[in-house]
């Protein structure tokens, strides 16, 4: 597939509440039972090649005790509701994904730790292994950037996983577009691709970084919008510069 | 880039004793597959890891069906008494990758897709190869074939969840493979080492015979059928 | 007048971790995505139409938005060797709205109404839009007597059967014990205190429950399985790990 959006990230005061929303707004359907550490995940599948919606947000109200500058940032972009918080890119194979982490400067996030407990794990034990880049100690989403994955096997990937049976539930059928912050100018650099608008189907509406919509195919129906502010709309990137 | 493995084929004629049997005897989990694009036969997936699943396929609209469309499979299984294997098919990731298998073997890629409906709608489509003018599927004759998904590995059968049965194992993928034939064969036909599918030979007529299965308990499971090519009646069959 | 046991509520901190914890313990199965509010809900049910209702709080900012102190909060704040697991009840059910509606006036309180129609989601919802139409009691108006601690049981009427959470099917894993039902409860303090509050002469006549004289509620749940040995599951019960009990408002129940 070549560079491809794999998955986005919108970050939740209430996941159950949210994703229950969505579905009332938009029809469509999510699983439920994902998890890592403090905070779990709804996917919401978005249909072929293989995308997702990650309705994110914390599951454990005890972690509020040991604050880090990443809690405080969910903590804050949910103040005020949903908001996206991360795109997420694909690539097929390590060699690209490590070609990626070179261009970036940074080294790739491999999934060799034993512990099941630093990876997302569902209810039926299915522990996901996925490779990310850039790897360190501030995510690029707080500056409205994408990072970069690679799963090696996508047998299990989130997004062809049954949904649970929603009321008014659309079928999707992939993403259209999406709408991001900022110029395509920007993208290309931060990307080092000539054309991520065309590669990735993005349009850019140059407010602050981030994601604020994207469009979804829904058989038989019109397409279905999602719209949300980005995260850099509650907290500027600003903030984050290095 | 070398073929990998992607799913076994099991000639029924009873998908649904088929798969509850094949669970309750080796703990090995099944779910509703839906229906070929025939409508007449249906389907069960059995995951297996490693990204590889059996298919159980048999007729489940008899009435539909005249016995001179009934699939090949269909009647091997019901002469031998007994589920058969009947088909092994291989996976690339490319209809370039599947074009060329195609062309090597003399034949084109099917000229229509197949077809598949998941009980909760969605098709599923995926070309093969080869397809030679006047002969049947290779798999007849006790060879593999090869596919292309059309949507690649979105919802691959192998990744899908199981029903829910006490006693589950969870498989870990294949240990081994036991065809008919000899290993030299197998190479030519496949135009790659067999030992990179876990094949082993036993000599006997062409097509597959067994399959041994890892799982989490450590145990490898051997699940045996009779071959495409095996001539069998209810009296000879053995598993 | 029948009684029965309903359910078990498990407080944790991390519903996903607690869960995960307790299916690799007993090999019970459970399924997800049940949630109220700010509440949400992995359930393990036991056969015999009685569950587990593994609970935590899911909505960071309510949580800090709520009065404090909280007393579920303080409970599971406190460590153990289950990541702050705590019993943090047992439910009692009848059959009927009237036996309720008894049950709630001889202990001097009432029951909650049967809005889930009108008001879905100030109740259980699940992620197919099912709502769960109970009704619990007994609720007191001017707090709890002093005389009923905390954690004696909540009492419930489930109209729906086939919808409860008992009968929901479980996340398909490998190697899944089938629950037979409960075999026999734990609970804090004393057979006189829990046969005054279920009306009985003999509590341990009506349901399958033992007495350690600690703290009152839930400490442990011996639970069948099929072709297996029975597995107890053992947790300190809320009320064990509260300092100073008066702190805490005791609520409508």
């Amino acid at each position: 597939m070549g560079l491809h959006i794999d998955h986005i990230s919108l970050a939740s005061p209430n996941i159950f509440r949210s994703a229950d929303a969505l579905n009332k707004e938009t029809g469509l359907g999510y699983w439920t039972g994902e998890w890592i550490r403090d905070t779990a995940v709804h996917i919401v599948p978005l249909g072929p090649p293989g995308n997702f919606i990650e309705i994110s947000g914390f599951v454990d109200v005890h972690t509020l005790k040991n604050m880090d500058e990443h809690k405080q940032w969910i903590l804050d972009i949910t103040e005020t509701g949903d908001h996206f918080n991360g795109l997420c890119l694909g690539v097929d194979s390590m060699e690209e994904l490590e070609a990626f982490a070179k261009h970036f400067g940074s080294k790739v996030n491999v999934p060799d730790n034993p512990d099941p407990a630093t990876h997302f794990q569902r209810a039926n034990g299915y522990i996901l292994p996925m490779a990310s880049t850039p790897s360190g100690k501030r995510s690029v989403w707080m500056k409205g950037l994408p990072n970069v994955y690679f799963y090696p096997d996508r047998t299990h990937h989130s997004s062809g996983q049954p949904v649970h049976p929603c009321e008014g539930m659309v079928r999707p059928t992939g993403i259209k577009w999406i709408e991001y912050g900022g110029t395509e100018e920007e993208m290309a650099k931060w990307l080092g691709i000539p054309n991520p608008g065309e590669v990735l189907k993005m349009k850019f509406n140059g407010k602050s970084l981030g994601l604020w919509a994207v469009c979804v195919g829904a058989e038989g129906k019109p397409d279905v919008v999602v719209r949300r502010p980005a995260a850099s709309d509650a907290v500027p990137v600003s903030k984050f510069a290095d | 880039m070398a073929a990998v493995l992607d799913h076994i084929h099991m000639g029924s004629t009873n998908i649904y004793t088929s798969a509850y049997n094949l669970t309750k005897t080796t703990g090995i989990g099944h779910y509703d597959g839906g229906f070929m694009s025939s409508v007449t036969i249906g389907h069960k997936a059995v995951p297996l890891g490693g990204q590889v699943y059996i298919e159980i396929e048999s007729i489940v609209d008899p009435f539909a069906v005249t016995p001179d469309k009934e699939p090949w499979f269909y009647k091997k299984a019901l002469k031998a008494g007994t589920e058969i294997w009947s088909g092994l098919c291989l996976r690339v990731d490319t209809m370039e990758e599947l074009g060329e298998i195609a062309k090597r073997h003399g034949g084109t890629i099917s000229p229509r897709a197949g077809r598949r409906t998941r009980p909760d709608g969605p098709g599923v489509k995926f070309w093969s190869a080869p397809s030679i003018a006047g002969q049947g599927s290779p798999w007849e004759v006790g060879k593999p074939n090869w596919y292309c998904w059309e949507d690649r590995m979105y919802c691959h059968p192998s990744g899908q969840p199981v029903i829910n049965t006490p006693g589950l194992v969870s498989p870990q993928g294949l240990d081994y493979l036991e065809m008919g034939g000899t290993e030299k064969e197998m190479e030519d036909w496949l135009g790659q080492p067999p030992s990179t599918l876990k094949m082993r030979f036993n000599g006997k007529s062409l097509g597959l015979y067994a399959i041994g299965v890892k799982t989490d308990t450590g145990k490898i499971i051997e699940i045996r059928r009779p071959s495409a090519t095996q001539e069998l009646t209810v009296e000879t069959s053995s598993r | 007048m029948q009684i029965s046991i309903n359910h078990f509520s498990l407080g944790a901190r991390n519903i996903y971790d607690a869960a995960e914890r307790l299916h690799k313990e007993t090999q019970l199965g459970f399924w997800t995505g049940e949630w109220v509010q700010t509440t949400a809900c992995h359930m393990f049910p036991l056969g015999k139409d009685v569950f587990i209702e593994v609970e935590g709080t899911i909505d960071a900012h309510a949580f800090l938005k709520m009065p404090k102190p909280n007393y579920n909060y303080d409970a599971l704040d406190t460590d153990n060797e289950y990541n702050g697991d705590h019993w943090t009840g047992l439910m009692l059910g009848v059959t009927s709205l009237a036996d309720l509606e008894a049950v709630a006036a001889r202990l001097g309180g009432t029951v909650s109404p049967d809005d889930s129609k009108v008001n879905p989601y100030s109740h259980f919802r699940r992620p197919d839009g099912y709502t769960m139409g109970y009704q619990g009691g007994p609720r007191f108006a001017n707090g709890r007597p002093a005389k009923y601690p905390r954690g004696l049981p909540g009492w419930y009427y489930y109209p729906d059967v086939p919808g409860r959470s008992s009968n929901q099917p479980v996340v398909s894993r490998p190697h899944l014990a089938t629950p037979t039902g409960v075999k026999w409860i734990e609970f804090g303090g004393t057979e006189e205190l829990l046969s005054d509050w279920m009306g009985v002469p003999k509590a341990s006549d009506v349901i399958p429950v033992r007495f350690n004289g600690k703290e009152v509620g839930t400490w442990a749940v011996c639970v069948g399985r099929e072709g297996m040995d029975d597995v107890v599951i053992r947790r300190p019960t809320a009320a064990s790990s509260i300092k100073d009990p008066s702190k805490y408002t005791t609520g409508p129940g």
